[in-house]
């Protein structure tokens, strides 16, 4: 038994260790705090170890981890947000004081952008230029076929082009 | 495709966002400390208070613990698509949340389609109706042509005791869970053939010392809920949900059917002969009062319709849609003391005495609460 534990244990590590620095990314542009990002990093993978892993194939494991990690921002803005997170999560991230400035400034800029569009367009854009998921991880982390994934995209960048030569936001 | 790359370069992130040191030593503490956890749980409980739980549910059940925790983990992972029929009593027009113990059954029709962790929901209660997903939420009322949309899941908050059954899956897990935080409920597991029986007692949730809340909706009472489940699959079969007040025992809820695979074409689909509003939590509200003098200036403010202060406090367009033919020209005749009643710690009732323009005196208690500047907004109550 123990043997397959620690088999299970590492292989479950592996992805975390794969992926958390772009989970991290992926939680931060979306509430827009490192400390929150790594919070709700935390608490994604405190929902995976509780979960079945025997029932989700191990190719699948990553953007299983993706999803859980997406609806906990969702939450975040839902209602109270410390309650929502677990107590023992409440941590101070180590941060630079002069780095989380310039992180949440970066932040800023790129939501700032995304924010004229229709929230869906904004999110697949999001997941497909900053979080760097393909069209394919994208319909399956939102349950969505990739072709409308890819119209929304599209329709998305379109919309963001005319907005761009018209105000030339560089 | 020149200006599309140019458009990516513009959004592509120019700092690096990575992981700190604290997060991947947590994360690595919590995988060591979880898998002890469990498995000491599963296999070593002899000593423990849970374990003295688990016990008894195993000694009635015919089932360990490690099976009851397995198949509720289990059920879990299942997608469905599901219908329930579910009998409230309560008003077709009413809150989803709201129960009187005096009306008639209301048939809901409860729509569920889920994928992964991904959510599509329905609930129509005949006069009511709200649809949902991960995104967003809408409410309408169809006889009002009027209905409010929510950017965000809020399907706790609107539907109450309801949204239980937007997850039945996850009633076997969730009731177990509540068993080992130890909040007092009592549980019992029994096993009857092919079926899983599990009743849960459960004291009214919230401060009573004034009952105004008591026996409005079913956390808020003395309840007992009896859920029937697939022995096999752990599927919800059936539930019933009884108040106790003093020595009656009155039935509120009941599910007459469960249904599994019934995909509802386009779920939540909005009537388009409904004028929706959207509703966001960004009312003004109005600060520096207690809530008797808030609820004062609020009431005060009906007789000339005063926008000033109601817009602060409730969103125009519903107080257009649903207060300003019956409140507009209302004097208030008195406010008495707030009180505090309920499982909702955020939010204050005061009583009112107003007397309406056709002469009506209308007595109620205005629920008000803060936003989240800290200021006063009503929720409710009139």
């Amino acid at each position: 038994m123990s043997k397959m534990l620690r088999h299970k244990k590492d292989e479950l590590l592996q992805v975390i260790e794969d992926n958390i620095d772009y989970l991290v990314r992926f939680a931060f542009y979306r509430v827009n705090d490192k400390s929150c990002a790594e919070d709700i990093v935390y608490n994604a993978v405190l929902r995976m170890l509780e979960m079945d892993l025997s029932k989700i194939k191990t190719e699948c494991r990553r953007l299983y981890l993706f999803r859980i990690v997406y609806n906990l921002c969702q939450d975040y803005f839902n209602i109270d947000r410390i309650n929502k997170l677990s107590t023992d999560t409440l941590e101070i991230a180590d941060t630079d004081g002069d780095d989380a400035l310039l992180d949440q400034d970066e932040a800023d800029r790129i939501n700032a952008i995304l924010d004229s569009l229709p929230a869906r367009e904004a999110e697949v854009i999001r997941m497909h230029v900053i979080d760097e998921l393909t069209f394919a991880d994208i319909g399956n982390l939102l349950s969505i076929p990739a072709s409308t994934i890819k119209s929304r995209y599209k329709s998305g960048m379109d919309k963001l082009k005319k907005q761009y030569f018209k105000n030339d936001l560089r | 495709m020149k200006e599309y790359n140019d458009l990516k370069q513009l959004l592509k992130p120019r700092r690096e966002i990575k992981a700190s040191d604290r997060l991947r030593r947590r994360v690595n503490q919590a995988v060591d400390k979880r898998q002890r956890r469990f498995f000491n749980w599963i296999y070593s409980c002899a000593a423990t208070a849970v374990a003295a739980m688990i016990a008894i549910l195993s000694v009635s059940s015919g089932l360990s613990a490690e099976d009851m925790f397995r198949a509720a983990i289990k059920s879990m992972q299942e997608d469905a698509d599901i219908e329930l029929l579910v009998d409230v009593r309560t008003r077709k027009i009413e809150n989803f949340a709201f129960i009187d113990l005096n009306d008639d059954f209301v048939q809901h029709i409860i729509n569920v389609s889920r994928r992964d962790s991904m959510i599509w929901w329905r609930v129509d209660k005949g006069g009511r109706v709200a649809v949902g997903d991960n995104f967003g939420t809408s409410v309408w009322i169809e006889n009002m042509n009027i209905g409010w949309r929510y950017n965000e899941e809020a399907s706790d908050e609107l539907l109450g005791y309801l949204a239980i059954f937007l997850s039945p899956h996850e009633i076997l897990q969730s009731e177990l869970e509540q068993c080992l935080s130890g909040v007092g409920n009592e549980y019992h597991v029994t096993k009857h053939g092919e079926e899983l029986h599990l009743t849960v007692h459960a004291r009214p949730q919230g401060n009573f010392e004034n009952p105004y809340k008591l026996n409005r909706s079913i956390p808020e009472s003395e309840n007992e809920r009896n859920y029937i489940f697939d022995a096999e699959t752990k599927r919800l079969k059936s539930a019933l949900v009884k108040i106790f007040t003093g020595s009656d025992e009155i039935e509120v809820l009941r599910i007459s059917e469960v249904n599994y695979g019934v995909l509802r074409p386009a779920i939540t689909e909005t009537p388009s002969c409904i004028r929706f509003i959207d509703i966001a939590d960004n009312l003004a509200g109005l600060s520096g009062l207690s809530p008797v003098e808030a609820a004062s200036v609020v009431l005060s403010a009906m007789r000339s319709w005063d926008r000033t202060v109601l817009d602060c406090v409730i969103s125009p367009s519903i107080s257009d849609a649903f207060y300003k033919e019956e409140f507009s020209g209302a004097v208030l005749l008195s406010v008495g003391q707030q009180f505090q009643s309920g499982n909702d710690v955020n939010t204050v009732y005061v009583p009112y005495r107003l007397q309406l323009r056709n002469g009506c005196i209308k007595n109620h208690n205005l629920s008000m609460s803060k936003n989240k500047n800290g200021n006063w907004i009503v929720t409710g109550g009139l």
